[in-house]
């Protein structure tokens, strides 16, 4: 069985679009995500990372022409709300001691899917994972599974933003995000993008290319980007044929993904 | 209990989720042994992973400008614990965390299903777990959801919740001879509010209303509803609504947090152990002080434990961001 790519989208600072986070340098545009079609009363208080979700999102639903009031959705992050929970714990020790309430509503890891909700009127089914190593694996198995239970279409979001002081001491990577919309159909104009297949423990016969905008390599949703410039050059080079990408491992659980036309 | 010497148990969270998980852990191994390791999976549900690490963390970094030598970000990561039940327990099929809040360990069933629904595994066990951190208890404080005092869901007196912390676990497999089965999910979003329920109660309705028909249930045909029933204001009004109005008035409901208080991540697993208990014991716990009960609250609240013959029961989650779960589970295979 084959899924369709009817689109995609991602965000890192200064990289907007798929574009322009495949491009060889970042541009001076899009420092932060753009919300355009987000309340900015619903966005106020939430994240870097909730605010990039939304963004990419958007992206994809625009590029597939799904209807985000209806498509189901599956979030992930290996490390979520972590920057609002460091500045809850800076309240803690600051000021009165007390937490902001806008701040605890906003701290929960399915804020993302939550906003997207509520945003685009969506009362169907979100769902919002963490995998370590293994997030967009795991977005993705969720993603086939509703797909392979009969859903039509998935909206798949991953991201992680970069970590808050003194967590950043340990390790440290840049914010991105990406998104793609899955269905079981090719789009009503045409061919889709990509089509992804095989979603198994089978070994990874393409090499990740070596080159990625500063620090990304230590993202835990590298794969993502890896799946997304996959999905590109599949879009660019229809005689190209099918190949097997790999989306990370933990201990000995590791996934792979066919890309091809 | 003990704890065992060479499993690495970083955080309470992983601490209470191995007390857990060695109570099911005889069967996880009857069905890696049946099933094959790789056809076993599991999915954990988690609001806050371990948390509280990072907290003693930050606060050890603010007093002496250095984080522990012990810390590491990896042990709060919120597949931590799932990963460290695999590796000890040894199923080797796929291994996910659900955190959806509140509803973390109900929606860990419906991932559940999806895997084997696809073919990937047999069997897959569900899990649920959270450990008390400073961050969750001071937060419900601030949206003035917590109550000082043991909370008393669907009580006309209820002041608020009881963060609880425990884990729960169940082994869902494929064509088992079982004492139960989930019949039966419903998912949806109240599209409303990042951490009000919808007053009416529309996505819990809507959650209900998709889980009778998933299971090919009529509302008549469940004898007893596990409810969310977190104790406060706006939540037990709603969702009494919403039961009302998909069930009835006179279905038994009861909220087992007045017993557990609310275990977050871990409240929809043991909820549903809560429930699938009724139906193995044809028995419906009581709600404790719940009297005087509220008038805005119109549904049946047991105030004794009470013989019943059920057949099919609902445990409802519900969390921040509007997410709803409902879980249909029966005596028998459908």
């Amino acid at each position: 069985m084959s899924w369709a790519v009817l689109g995609q989208g991602a965000w890192m600072p200064n990289r907007v679009g798929v574009s322009g986070v495949l491009a060889e340098f970042a541009s001076d545009d899009g420092e932060r995500p753009d919300l355009t079609g987000y309340p900015s009363r619903l966005m106020r208080g939430t994240s870097t990372l909730t605010r990039m979700c939304a963004a990419v999102a958007r992206q994809a639903l625009h590029a597939s022409g799904a209807d985000g009031a209806t498509i189901p959705a599956v979030f992930a992050s290996a490390n979520g709300e972590l920057n609002i929970a460091i500045d809850q714990l800076t309240m803690m020790v600051t000021g009165d001691g007390k937490i902001s309430p806008a701040r605890f509503k906003n701290s929960v890891h399915n804020t993302s899917a939550g906003i997207f909700s509520i945003a685009h009127g969506n009362k169907g089914m979100t769902t919002s994972l963490a995998g370590g190593p293994l997030t967009v694996a795991h977005a993705l198995l969720e993603a086939f599974g509703i797909l392979d239970d009969g859903g039509s279409q998935v909206l798949v979001v991953v991201g992680d933003e970069s970590l808050p002081e003194p967590l950043s001491q340990l390790k440290q990577w840049p914010s991105f995000a990406a998104a793609w919309v899955l269905g079981r159909e090719a789009p009503d104009d045409g061919t889709p993008r990509a089509r992804l297949s095989g979603l198994s423990a089978t070994p990874a016969d393409t090499p990740v290319p070596a080159s990625l905008p500063d620090g990304l390599q230590h993202h835990p949703c590298v794969p993502g980007y890896h799946l997304m410039a996959a999905i590109d050059r599949a879009e660019r080079e229809a005689s190209a044929g099918s190949k097997r990408l790999g989306l990370g491992s933990d201990d000995d659980e590791f996934w792979s993904v066919a890309v091809g036309r | 209990m003990a704890l065992p010497d060479d499993v690495p148990l970083p955080t309470r969270q992983h601490r209470l989720g191995w007390l857990g998980f060695e109570q099911i852990a005889g069967q996880v191994q009857d069905a890696i042994a049946r099933w094959g390791a790789d056809r076993v999976g599991a999915v954990v549900g988690t609001s806050t992973g371990g948390i509280e690490i990072s907290e003693r963390a930050f606060f050890e970094w603010r007093e002496t400008g250095s984080l522990p030598a012990e810390y590491s970000l990896d042990d709060h990561a919120f597949h931590s614990l799932a990963r460290t039940l695999r590796s000890a327990a040894g199923w080797r099929g796929p291994t996910s965390v659900v955190s959806t809040a509140c509803s973390s360990s109900a929606k860990a069933f419906s991932s559940a299903r999806r895997l084997m629904r696809s073919g990937r595994c047999d069997a897959v066990l569900v899990g649920g777990v959270d450990s008390l951190a400073l961050t969750t208890v001071r937060g419900f404080h601030s949206l003035s959801a917590a109550s000082d005092t043991p909370c008393r869901p669907f009580s006309g007196e209820r002041r608020g919740m009881n963060v609880g912390e425990g884990a729960a676990y169940l082994l869902l497999e494929r064509d088992a001879d079982a004492p139960a089965y989930l019949a039966g999910i419903g998912e949806s979003n109240d599209a409303l509010h990042m951490s009000a329920p919808d007053p009416e109660g529309n996505g819990a309705a809507a959650a209900m209303e998709l889980a009778l028909a998933d299971a090919g249930l009529q509302p008549a045909d469940i004898g007893y509803v596990n409810a969310h029933g977190t104790g406060t204001l706006r939540n037990d009004v709603a969702e009494s609504r919403a039961i009302a109005r998909v069930l009835g008035c006179t279905t038994p409901v009861v909220s087992t947090k007045s017993y557990t208080g609310h275990m977050l991540g871990a409240a929809g697993a043991t909820e549903a152990v809560f429930a699938l208990e009724s139906l193995r014991r044809q028995w419906i716990p009581a709600n404790l002080e719940v009297a005087p009960l509220d008038p805005e609250i119109t549904i049946s609240l047991p105030e004794q434990p009470q013989a019943a013959a059920l057949e099919h029961v609902l445990s409802n989650s519900f969390a921040f961001g509007g997410n709803n779960i409902s879980l249909a589970f029966s005596r028998s295979a459908r």
